[in-house]
């Protein structure tokens, strides 16, 4: 028995490890992977990537003016922003990218919000819900004018009357008026 | 008659005693020679986390620019300012500031032929992948005409109390990469104090 307790030991704290090293690398619900931007020769780019980690510390600058906003904040687990130029080499392939995300979405009964093609700007709007209570994912995919494309993706906790004020927060214009869209 | 007592020899202790001092005199130069040539080279180089960004940025890209200078300045370093300035008459906002920093280190590298282009793409994926070998992640990265900016923390940032962070910015002239250690909470503790902080939740889009 002695002999097969350091084995039985290690085997489990082997198991335990490798269990929460699978549970840590499991996508949150409402994350989407748009996949690696490269800025293109002479364009515009932004990427920002943000963490629980960090977001909290955020939300304790916040804490004493503004409670309820540091509470919404420890809600979010990620947020990823990607702004590119869009020029003749990359309009093509961004504008399949951003097809390719819509329809992969749809696929995965993400919930359509707002899609508005206008002179200028194709704006997409999808939420990942979870039941009525709370929103698990939103993400924003938008090609302004043909000068820049922009993919947004908030992963947490997000109760659905508070997505207008969390996009007047973190200044996404597609999400502040998204309050009045969803009580329709 | 009364015989003169004889002088009484003196006590060889005491003798040793005096003999001690010279020698004391001598350990303590050498150690303070020995902790200067130990300590000196690190003011002058940078730690091995921007060391790594550093390496990554210039893997492709090392003929292009010239080393200039690097510095190192760490907790000990600062902890010796803080203390010197203690004495110094300072707003209360500045000391909370200086309270905030721990330590920095700066490489600075200029540029050889000043205007070509930079394949800053290249740049960029090579120092994410030695940051993220060094279990470090970029949070920001921005490319706004000829400069790119880019700022890595670590994955496992837990406290504002010990906040570790990289930064590397490329230019037309010069690469700079800088890293440091903070503590955040004095500035929380002054962004409470003063309104309207709340914009540091806000993400800045181009509109």
């Amino acid at each position: 028995m002695k002999n097969l307790f350091r084995p039985l030991f290690g085997a489990t704290l082997l198991s335990l490890s490798v269990g929460t090293g699978f549970a840590a690398d499991q996508p949150l619900p409402g994350y989407v992977d748009f996949g690696k931007f490269t800025p293109a020769a002479g364009g515009e780019f932004v990427e920002v990537n943000v963490n629980n980690n960090l977001i909290c510390m955020a939300a304790k600058f916040v804490e004493k003016q503004q409670p309820d906003v540091a509470k919404m904040l420890r809600g979010i687990q990620r947020v990823r922003v990607n702004v590119i130029g869009v020029n003749d080499q990359n309009r093509a392939d961004l504008e399949q990218r951003v097809k390719t995300i819509r329809e992969n979405l749809d696929q995965q009964g993400w919930q359509r919000v707002v899609t508005a093609v206008q002179a200028k700007e194709d704006v997409g709007v999808y939420l990942k819900t979870r039941g009525e209570e709370a929103v698990e994912g939103v993400v924003v995919t938008v090609i302004d004018g043909g000068q820049e494309a922009v993919f947004i993706n908030v992963v947490g906790d997000i109760r659905p009357d508070k997505l207008a004020e969390l996009g007047e927060k973190l200044n996404i214009e597609p999400l502040k008026k998204l309050g009045g869209e969803l009580k329709k | 008659m009364n015989s003169i007592p004889p002088l009484e020899p003196r006590s060889t202790a005491s003798r040793r005693w005096w003999l001690l001092i010279p020698f004391l005199l001598v350990v303590a130069v050498l150690f303070v020679v020995s902790f200067a040539c130990y300590s000196l080279p690190g003011f002058l180089h940078v730690g091995r986390d921007a060391a790594a960004l550093r390496d990554g940025l210039l893997k492709t890209a090392s003929r292009e620019f010239t080393p200039m200078i690097e510095a190192n300045l760490g907790p000990v370093t600062f902890w010796a300012v803080r203390t010197g300035l203690g004495f110094a008459p300072l707003e209360p906002e500045a000391r909370l500031a200086l309270r905030a920093v721990r330590a920095a280190e700066v490489s600075y590298h200029q540029r050889r032929h000043p205007g070509g282009k930079l394949d800053q793409a290249t740049m960029l994926a090579d120092a994410d992948t030695a940051m993220t070998a060094r279990g470090w992640e970029r949070i920001v990265g921005v490319r706004e005409g000829d400069d790119l900016v880019a700022v890595y923390v670590p994955k496992n940032l837990r406290s504002p109390r010990d906040v570790r962070f990289c930064v590397a910015v490329v230019g037309t002239e010069e690469l700079v990469v800088a890293a440091g250690r903070s503590n955040l909470e004095p500035l929380m503790d002054l962004a409470s104090r003063h309104g309207d902080w709340h914009q540091f939740a806000q993400l800045s889009l181009p509109r």
